[in-house]
């Protein structure tokens, strides 16, 4: 979290994960080498490096992708969440020495641009088994340039949570076309099927941890809802005092409405259950030094107002709360981002 | 209690115990599976044909320059046991994705050069026995090269080859692997850059042919072969060789393709 824009906010945290991201490419990088030159003695300089390259980013985008279902099942992986991007940025450099090489390897020095090359040497669109693939790559490595050079904080401010999100979900897009590059080129050269497996492995892998963090979201709203009859004044009642731990929050669903409503201090307050940053669940956040804290990426806001504490400016929605007995009642209608409204007192 | 009650922020110095240890599992496991791919994915790539280029090694060849059918440098290897020279057949190719006459056309007395004794320097490509020379620069001299008359083409008939056109300069060493699906753009990129295409024929010892493939009368037909690279086909033609190279003058109407979804439909070689 910060006031002002810095090309990378470092953290202690950010050092170590940066830290474990360089090792782990380098590993890649040198053990893949070695093994290659031990059994393709010939092999040439630029081959190993599309070789290496494109294996490596292809391996960091599943585990890019995993990150996502693995905090939703799990909230123990939300580190792993935390400095998404920069594993995310790291994989679009990679991604370009790839495409660069290739670029280089199967179409630079010849009678026409090399660019003009990609799009007009192989023009077999109507046949699988002859497709251009590199195209595929090509349009791959556009997505994940445009994400990679969105993926700092002033993009997320200047182009609003939601059409950031909208650019960054284009990752599945460019998985799939990443895949079909994969299926329609390498594979089809090669003979061993230990790397179609492989392929398989990590994609059904991929599918299985989203389908099972989607089930357990539903789950989550279905339980969640409440019963949309109000009391005279308005207010739905969406649970029991004793629902909410202490310093937590309780997700509610309000139509289409998703609401935290958080304990603290012996008050009860409800707000938007969307962070501003990058829309994390705030229900999923505790309160920390008087604070709703998003466990994304430790956003922070008051839970009284709705607003980040000085000098931060970040706002969402307040809703009115009043506890009757040991039943929380919440009104449906939304504040305006950052209206004060009353905590309502836990009598003890 | 203690665990649920744990809670993680980026920005905070020390992170709770119950995350450390998922981290710490996790970094364990991404390990094994990056000390996994980097070992086995190498591994397990298909085993290429490798020839050799010598990128950063330059050799003199003296020897006489052909231009008939494909561009080629007759060079003396030497005197066998009965007196008769021993000549080598290297095929000659640009720079880049060039075809030979790329680099000869800038001397402007080639036509002077073809069949006459010429000093070229290059790099070396060669795999199988089939050598090519990537030309750096080219001169005519007045050196007598004891070579005879130009080897004859000696026609030796009808065939029918299953193989992929492909060319020779990648194929025969400066890409390793220079074939397949992979390859072929750049194989299209040769191919238009005017470098004689190759038909590549592998048995199942692993033992390679290449044929050199030209039209009738010489012509080039690279163009006409361009849809059909990196492809398994099948195709007949007229074999002739010439020195140490197989020359394949292909009948345009017999080439198909072959894939594991079609039984090729071949016409019976006339």
């Amino acid at each position: 979290m910060s006031a002002h824009y810095d090309l990378v906010h470092w953290t202690p945290f950010k050092k170590k994960y940066d830290l474990v991201i360089l090792t782990g490419v380098l590993s890649y990088l040198v053990l893949f080498s070695g093994v290659s030159l031990l059994a393709h003695p010939t092999i040439t300089i630029e081959t190993l490096i599309i070789r290496a390259t494109g294996s490596l980013s292809f391996f960091m985008l599943h585990a890019i992708l995993a990150i996502g279902p693995l905090t939703r099942l799990n909230k123990l992986f939300l580190p792993l969440l935390y400095n998404r991007r920069h594993l995310g940025v790291s994989m679009f450099f990679i991604s370009l020495i790839h495409g660069i090489f290739n670029l280089i390897q199967f179409h630079a020095l010849g009678n026409i641009n090399p660019i003009v090359s990609l799009f007009s040497s192989n023009i077999h669109f109507g046949s699988l088994s002859r497709f251009p693939f590199q195209l595929l790559g090509f349009l791959a490595l556009i997505l994940l340039a445009a994400m990679a050079a969105t993926s700092h904080d002033f993009w997320l401010k200047n182009l609003g949570a939601r059409r950031w999100k909208m650019l960054h979900m284009t990752v599945y897009l460019a998985y799939a076309l990443i895949l079909m590059h994969v299926f329609l080129g390498i594979i089809q050269y090669e003979h061993s099927p230990v790397l179609v497996i492989a392929i398989y492995i990590g994609m059904i892998s991929l599918i299985v941890l989203h389908l099972l963090a989607a089930l357990k979201t539903n789950r989550e709203i279905k339980t969640s809802k409440v019963s949309m009859s109000s009391d005279p004044d308005g207010y739905l009642p969406v649970c029991s005092i004793d629902d909410i731990p202490d310093d937590r929050a309780r997700m509610i669903t309000l139509g289409n409405q998703k609401i935290a409503v958080f304990k603290y201090d012996h008050k009860i307050s409800a707000v938007h259950n969307q962070c501003k940053h990058q829309h994390g669940p705030l229900s999923e956040g505790k309160i920390i030094d008087g604070c709703i804290t998003c466990p994304w990426h430790g956003y922070q806001y008051l839970p009284h107002n709705g607003q980040s504490p000085a000098p931060f400016t970040e706002k969402v929605a307040t809703y009115r709360v009043k506890i009757l007995g040991q039943q929380v009642f919440i009104h449906p209608d939304a504040l305006p981002e950052g209206t004060p409204c009353t905590p309502a007192s836990i009598i003890q | 209690m203690e665990q649920r009650n744990e809670f993680f922020i980026g920005w905070q110095k020390e992170i709770a115990p119950g995350f450390k240890k998922t981290l710490h599992w996790t970094i364990g496991v991404l390990l094994i599976l990056v000390v996994s791919a980097a070992t086995w994915i190498p591994y397990y790539h298909h085993r290429y044909d490798d020839g050799k280029f010598e990128l950063t090694k330059t050799s003199t060849l003296k020897g006489k320059l052909r231009m008939d059918p494909v561009p080629m440098l007759e060079y003396a290897l030497g005197i066998d046991s009965a007196g008769h020279q021993v000549l080598q057949s290297i095929l000659l190719v640009s720079p880049g994705k060039f075809g030979a006459g790329k680099i000869l056309d800038r001397h402007k007395g080639l036509m002077m050069m073809k069949d006459k004794p010429v000093d070229i320097e290059g790099h070396l490509i060669y795999a199988h026995g089939h050598t090519l020379l990537e030309i750096i620069d080219a001169r005519r001299i007045d050196t007598i090269i004891n070579s005879a008359e130009m080897q004859p083409i000696i026609t030796l008939g009808k065939v029918k080859l299953k193989g992929e056109i492909a060319d020779p300069k990648c194929l025969l060493g400066v890409m390793n692997p220079g074939e397949g699906k992979v390859h072929r753009d750049c194989a299209i990129r040769c191919l238009s850059g005017g470098i004689t295409p190759v038909f590549h024929v592998q048995n199942g010892k692993g033992d390679h042919e290449y044929y050199l493939m030209v039209g009738n009368n010489n012509i080039p037909i690279q163009d006409l072969l361009i849809p059909y690279v990196a492809d398994q086909v099948v195709l007949c033609g007229n074999l002739s060789t010439w020195g140490d190279w197989y020359i394949l003058t292909p009948d345009l109407n017999t080439i198909s393709r072959l894939n594991s979804y079609q039984l090729p439909p071949v016409s019976i070689c006339k």
